[in-house]
């Protein structure tokens, strides 16, 4: 009998995909195989797989079809998630440094009545945990993080703010995320980090990968100066 | 790098596009490219260009464009009557032939009435600069000659209705009428549709009792039909959001995608089942197509008499 977070699906997708369903939750467990599936893929480099999507509980596979049948094709994939090699392996610990309140944290006020914490508390409980991000995804650069304490949660603003500063850090409903950009948006901006979450003139363009984990490191304004200014950042 | 074409009038809906891109959907970056890959292709065959090379998308209207330097050009996809202005001179252009242009020459514009979107390729690729320019990417000798397509692969892509689609990875979620429903009516193309997606007005697709059509967000592509609470599918193509968390109820048929993004708003289409066996022998068909299709029509050379430059087409007559 397989350990429930084991259970797997392989299916046609299109006519052009191959679906992995894993067990239909939002679990560390589960997402670990995915991004163990995904890294195992990329280092087979199958000729005829042209690009893999991680999610939450789902890897998404775009193969050409017109080369090799599904049957085939998903055999492949059904050895790697049996055998094992389909192990995490390198999972990274990326340290984002998060300017909080004041100026670039405009909600942090309306936050903290909400939840009835100071912002040394909200700041302390927001940046504690190891949070996992589960996959990008809705802009570039976008991490979904999962682990934040319920806490700080605090539903989006009724009236979305029109500009949202790029690398603003916030809480929507028991979610927190960084936006990559600037956009409107609706969250409760708490503080600000100077790092890019998606830089197109990157090796790698995106700052986080699905697997990876996110601890925010609490910084001066004169520090987000420095960092914003070009000083080397030691992740 | 030149210059080689200007733009009059900067447009959204006048852009540079490749292929397009596989790999960037994992950092929620969207596929992006051309909307539909097979004007864009045979546009860049005509040129003797490779498939990669970028080409002008014109979306609505073909804007009037400047050549700043000789170039072969070719257009395919969505059909606008044009002609190419030449020292007060009108030539016609045609689709899906090769043609030569003269420093000076200018396309003038028009409203594209068949199809939605226009192909325009250089000899060489374009690379933008600025708003309203474009440079050549690779310099050619303009060697390719004259080169064209049958007029049925030319309309390959434009005024079809039915688009064929296979069963969705959520088809449980929605109502046995729900299903019915799509694959037997039809549904107008509505006016908020654009690279992200076609949104599709018809008869309103329901979900099955004690489902809500929300899933767990996981990858979305090119292709993919969602259906919202509201119950109005959307038909995704190449700028979709690359993940997403409502129930989807089909997949166009890969070879369709190219159709779907030549729709214009107001347009009805119905769709209508396909296996997987098929669909791909459909796409593998398509790809040879693509391969094979550009074909050489007349050779050209330039000959001078008493002074005078003509460019001159020969046919070999068998």
């Amino acid at each position: 009998m397989m350990p429930s977070s084991g259970e797997y699906r392989i299916l046609p997708y299109g006519d052009s995909y191959i679906y992995v369903a894993f067990k239909n939750e939002i679990s560390e467990a589960v997402n670990d195989r995915v991004v163990a599936l995904c890294g195992a893929i990329d280092n087979a480099s199958f000729s005829w797989v042209k690009n893999c999507i991680p999610a939450y509980c789902t890897l998404l596979i775009e193969y050409d079809s017109t080369a090799i049948g599904f049957n085939t094709a998903s055999q492949c994939v059904r050895e790697l998630v049996n055998s094992g090699k389909a192990n995490p392996v390198n999972r990274r610990t990326v340290i984002i440094p998060v300017c909080y309140g004041g100026e670039y944290g405009p909600d942090m006020q309306v936050l903290c009545s909400h939840c009835g914490l100071s912002p040394e508390e909200v700041t302390a409980i927001h940046s504690s945990p190891e949070y996992r991000v589960y996959m990008l995804g809705f802009r570039p650069g976008f991490p979904y993080l999962g682990g934040m304490d319920g806490r700080i949660a605090m539903p989006r603003k009724q009236t979305p703010r029109l500009k949202v500063p790029a690398g603003s850090c916030g809480i929507a409903g028991e979610q927190t995320g960084i936006y990559p950009c600037e956009s409107p948006g609706g969250w409760q901006i708490i503080g600000r980090t100077p790092l890019k979450l998606f830089d197109a003139g990157r090796q790698e363009p995106s700052l986080l990968r699905a697997g990876d984990l996110v601890k925010f490191k609490p910084i001066t304004e004169s520090e987000f100066r420095d960092i914003e200014k070009g000083e080397a950042w030691l992740r | 790098m030149a210059e080689v074409i200007r733009i009059a009038g900067k447009s959204p809906l006048c852009i540079a596009v490749g292929n397009n891109r596989h790999g960037m959907e994992r950092m929620g970056v969207p596929t992006g490219g051309c909307a539909d890959f097979v004007s864009h292709a045979l546009a860049n065959r005509l040129v003797g260009n490779a498939t990669e090379q970028m080409t002008l998308e014109m979306t609505l209207i073909v804007p009037k464009i400047t050549f700043a330097d000789d170039a072969l050009f070719a257009l395919c996809g969505g059909t606008a009557e044009l002609f190419l202005m030449r020292d007060g001179e009108k030539i016609p252009v045609e689709y899906g032939k090769t043609q030569l242009a003269r420093c000076g020459d200018v396309i003038c514009g028009g409203a594209i009435t068949r199809g939605l979107r226009a192909y325009l390729a250089i000899d060489g690729g374009i690379v933008g600069v600025g708003d309203l320019s474009y440079d050549r990417e690779l310099s050619t000798n303009m060697k390719a000659g004259i080169k064209c397509v049958s007029k049925e692969i030319l309309s390959y892509s434009c005024g079809k209705k039915e688009l064929c689609a296979l069963e969705g990875i959520h088809t449980e979620q929605f109502s046995e009428s729900a299903r019915e429903l799509f694959f037997g009516s039809e549904f107008t193309v509505s006016t908020k549709s654009d690279r992200m997606g076609l949104r599709l007005e018809g008869a309103k697709l329901v979900y099955k009792d004690g489902f809500d059509g929300n899933i767990i967000s996981e990858a979305v592509v090119p292709g993919d039909i969602q259906v919202t609470p509201d119950g109005d599918p959307i038909l995704m193509l190449c700028d979709c959001q690359p993940t997403g968390g409502y129930a989807k109820i089909a997949h166009i048929a890969s070879c369709d995608i190219p159709r779907a993004a030549q729709l214009r708003p107001g347009e009805r289409i119905h769709f209508s089942r396909i296996a997987a066996d098929e669909a791909i022998d459909r796409l593998s068909n398509l790809q040879h197509m693509i391969e094979t299709a550009v074909e050489n029509a007349e050779r050209s050379m330039v000959i001078v008499v008493n002074g005078q430059r003509y460019e001159v087409g020969i046919r070999e007559l068998i």
